[in-house]
């Protein structure tokens, strides 16, 4: 390829990139879509993001392969656009990979939030793919600790506000949490963040994984547990926390029409046997 | 000549902590080895680790004669073990990265969308 032809590829592969960035969110926030499907929007998103950085790491590519390769140029001009694109684009390569490998390193403060936790355990129950960790405490806690070891986490109160169903429901989200690895893609929506904290499309990807997360593990939740006691479960912790987002995340699930409790299959993992 | 390494650095002290944290009772080396599940660590590897976390504070020491030594972890009692732990929650770098938990990651942006698509027909009080 002459470096003219490489040059342009560079430049197209740049600009797809920099679109992908800018329209995707406009065009995924469209209309109440990725409200009724949370999954199909996430994976919408992250497929998006996926391909914005493979044109961007094509760019860097093209013009490192065009500054090593071309020999023969037309002008001193181009020589010198050649040879500063392909550095440029190595300088901007390190700079990601030195940024990420950093802010990766900033923030694990996982491992340690679990294990204080399990310091006041009061009982830990090894499950299949989890450890369900009960804890004694006043507050409605329930949550799921992505990791090598992952856990979920319930405060006593919250064992003692929810019926069993409900309980079961609540636990089904924090199940879909873990199996639906919702922990790397925030740590990737935060890490995108970081990088791009001062244009717009650097926290939209951020700010849709967060919401986008919670419905789909609700509906995950609502398909294996019942919406109906997945609902009665929200209702009851937002009028407990005066928290108007569980309230609504109950009226979202009013909107769809979901599997009947025959065809419903709780998986054994977070079974809960009534006591 | 060793072999690949079987742990990452840290690792070991990490599971040894996490073994008597699951514990009730103080807990032998020997006890603690029957506890692994993958590669199990050499006695006296074990020794080593658990003398470190001793010395870090980590781990508490139960002498009751030279030759019957047991460990376990030291634990807080009741209310302030759970005021310190959700204050450790809390000071966790970034919650939402940490912790996926089932209330309050939503924010008023967040709520206004959904307000906006899902007409709200009894806000809780």
């Amino acid at each position: 390829m002459t470096g003219e032809g490489l040059l342009l590829f560079v430049a197209a592969c740049a600009g797809a990139a920099v679109l992908t960035a800018v329209l995707s969110p406009l065009v995924l926030t469209v209309g109440r879509w990725q409200l009724l499907h949370p999954r199909a929007a996430l994976t919408a998103w992250f497929v998006a993001f996926f391909l914005g950085l493979s044109l961007a790491a094509a760019a860097v590519m093209g013009s490192v392969v065009a500054a090593v390769t071309v020999s023969e140029v037309a002008s001193h001009g181009q020589a010198v656009l050649v040879t500063a694109s392909g550095w440029l684009g190595l300088g901007a390569f390190g700079a990601v990979i030195a940024f990420v490998a950093t802010s990766a390193a900033a923030s694990t403060g996982v491992g340690q939030s679990s294990q204080v936790a399990a310091a006041v355990a009061r009982s830990r129950e090894e499950r299949d793919g989890f450890t369900l960790v009960r804890f004694r405490g006043d507050q409605l806690i329930a949550c799921a600790v992505p990791g090598k070891h992952p856990e979920i986490l319930l405060s006593t109160a919250m064992e003692e506000t929810l019926t069993v169903s409900q309980l079961q429901a609540v636990l089904a989200h924090e199940y879909a949490h873990l199996r639906q690895r919702h922990g790397w893609a925030v740590r990737i929506a935060q890490i995108n963040a970081l990088c791009l904290s001062r244009v717009r499309p650097g926290r939209a990807l951020q700010r849709a994984t967060v919401l986008l997360i919670e419905l789909a593990a609700d509906d995950a939740a609502a398909r294996q547990a019942g919406a109906a006691h997945l609902a009665n479960a929200l209702t009851v912790l937002a009028n407990a926390a005066g928290d108007e987002s569980m309230h609504l995340r109950a009226v979202r699930l009013t909107a769809r029409r979901w599997p009947s409790a025959a065809r419903r299959r709780l998986p054994q993992a977070i079974r809960i046997l009534p006591t | 000549m060793t072999g690949a390494r079987t742990r990452e650095w840290g690792e070991l002290e990490r599971e040894l902590l996490r073994l008597l944290r699951g514990q009730e009772e103080p807990l032998s080396a020997r006890q603690l080895q029957e506890l692994f599940s993958g590669p199990v660590p050499a006695y006296t590897t074990l020794m080593t680790a658990l003398t470190r976390l001793e010395r870090k504070g980590q781990v508490l020491r139960i002498e009751q004669s030279p030759r019957k030594v047991r460990f376990s972890v030291p634990r807080p009692d009741g209310k302030d073990a759970c005021a310190s732990m959700i204050s450790t929650l809390d000071q966790a770098e970034d919650r939402k990265a940490a912790l996926l938990a089932f209330a309050g990651n939503l924010d008023a942006q967040d709520i206004a969308l959904l307000r906006s698509v899902f007409p709200d027909t009894g806000r809780p009080r």
